[in-house]
């Protein structure tokens, strides 16, 4: 098991606001990649190993990767554990086909209207969604619901800036 | 055969779920008779190494950085040694300290099942009582899988490999070949723990019930005196010998055929607490029943030193490199 870096548990979010029914959840507990890093509140997906990475790739002819969304983080201490510790392995995930709405802090800085399109960043911000830019040129994982600004964000009662959306799963045209 | 009163006791017991509370909290129950089985499960092996204890909220130690529960523990420090002087010398300084560690948590938890209990009234079978101790089962083989999961890490999955970190810290391998199952190759298995720089004995073995019948093809030389004998004649039960407890198992996804574990007294090898006991949570809703399973542990293996595995394969040569 590799050293820990825990996080306070404000500082990166995923809140169910509507559409949650408690212990009937739409939910899935993946096994993180190896290498993977990714937060709570990330949006992740499986490889083809069928383990969780950050981010979400488009989808191929035959491959469409689901958009989730992780309830929990791989530095979390029921995730990942100290040397000689047996706890952890899993990682538990919002589906993105489940009807809710939701909260993340995991998103590009910017502004985002209600209606706005997600997809997902890559790169240094893999596992953060952003306003989709081209029509139809990338899977969309959620549908802004709340208006944000960013000179005035919309904050978690931890103050850290959240934005509001629909999950789905629109696969980027083939 | 069927038994008119498991029926009506099912009946019973589905009509007084929807006169109760929407969420039944129960915790574990004996087994059931009166249905075929077809498969054996078996206890916790992880609880027979090292034996859980109970702790509770004032146990845990909050963190900073964390909401998660966890209990930090230290350890015992090691010393600078002693050396020896002319007159007048005065002593060279250490710092005092120990290392801590830390214990976290999760939850194990079963499947959920469900039914129309319509759909369970015609079983003979005390169906519900047939599923609590399958789900215990369940969470407790799910236990074992992360405990030797560990143990694995530890001693490694390749035997006769010195390049490993356990063999950095304590100077001997954590798996090694030790030759085919007899008593020279079980002497040179119990090598392993003695062997390191801790030098700690075994205090258990675990095998699975495939390995331990090799046990019944030693003959009076191999096992000496009449013990021989009686395994022929009555097999093996509750087997304590070479002064360890054997610890027999029928998980054989988990301790392979051939290989053998040894730990050393719980208190030199880690912690195994239980943080929300076993459950089995029933809840019923209108026709609807359904049922679920769910612990949190928090378990170590901490000392690298107090558990090894043998393979009795191959030829043994040494547990130091």
């Amino acid at each position: 098991m590799p050293t820990l870096s825990p996080v306070n548990y404000f500082a990166n979010l995923i809140q169910a606001v509507s559409g949650s029914n408690g212990m009937h959840d739409l939910q899935y507990a993946g096994t993180p990649d190896a290498a993977a890093t990714f937060t709570r509140g990330s949006l992740v997906s499986l490889n083809v190993a069928g383990d969780l990475i950050a981010g979400c790739v488009d989808a191929t002819a035959t491959v469409a990767p689901m958009p989730m969304f992780a309830i929990n983080g791989v530095n979390d201490l029921d995730v990942s554990s100290e040397t000689g510790n047996i706890s952890g392995g899993a990682v538990g995930t919002f589906v993105a086909t489940g009807g809710y709405e939701l909260f993340t802090t995991e998103f590009v800085t910017g502004n985002y209207v209600p209606n706005t399109l997600l997809d997902a960043a890559i790169g240094a911000d893999a596992g953060k969604v952003k306003a989709r830019a081209l029509a139809a040129t990338s899977t969309a994982v959620g549908v802004v619901s709340r208006n944000y600004v960013s000179a005035t964000p919309t904050k978690s009662q931890g103050g850290v800036a959240i934005l509001h959306f629909w999950p789905v799963f629109i696969p980027k045209a083939i | 055969m069927f038994d008119p009163t498991i029926k009506q006791n099912n009946e019973i017991l589905l009509n007084s779920f929807a006169s109760k509370d929407a969420g039944i909290q129960k915790t574990a129950s004996a087994g059931v008779e009166d249905y075929l089985r077809v498969r054996a499960r078996e206890d916790g092996l992880a609880r027979k190494v090292q034996p859980p204890i109970s702790v509770t909220t004032s146990d845990l130690d909050r963190q900073h950085n964390t909401i998660k529960p966890v209990i930090v523990k230290d350890m015992e420090p090691d010393t600078a040694g002693a050396y020896s002087v002319p007159f007048a010398n005065v002593p060279m300084d250490e710092y005092m300290g120990a290392p801590r560690y830390r214990i976290m948590f999760d939850r194990i938890m079963s499947y959920r099942y469900k039914a129309d209990i319509m759909n369970l009234l015609t079983y003979d079978m005390d169906i519900k009582e047939v599923y609590n101790d399958l789900l215990l089962k369940d969470i407790l083989a799910e236990e074992d899988r992360k405990y030797f999961g560990v143990a694995d890490i530890i001693c490694g999955t390749v035997p006769d490999v010195n390049n490993t970190p356990r063999f950095k810290e304590v100077g001997a391998r954590g798996f090694t070949s030790v030759g085919v199952f007899d008593r020279v190759s079980i002497k040179n298995a119990l090598k392993g723990l003695p062997s390191t720089n801790r030098h700690l004995n075994a205090s258990k073995a675990v095998l699975n019930n495939i390995t331990m019948l090799d046990m019944l093809g030693l003959g009076r030389d191999g096992i000496g005196g009449d013990l021989s004998e009686e395994l022929f004649i009555n097999g093996i039960s509750n087997p304590k010998y070479m002064g360890l407890q054997w610890v027999v198992t029928i998980k054989t996804d988990i301790v392979l055929n051939d290989i053998m574990y040894m730990f050393a007294a719980p208190k030199y090898l880690g912690d195994f607490f239980t943080l929300e006991d076993l459950t089995v949570s029933t809840k019923t809703e209108n026709y609807l029943i359904e049922m679920f399973a769910y612990e949190s542990i928090g378990a170590t293996i901490k000392n690298s030193a107090a558990v090894a595995k043998a393979e009795f394969k191959g030829v043994f040569t040494t547990w130091n490199g």
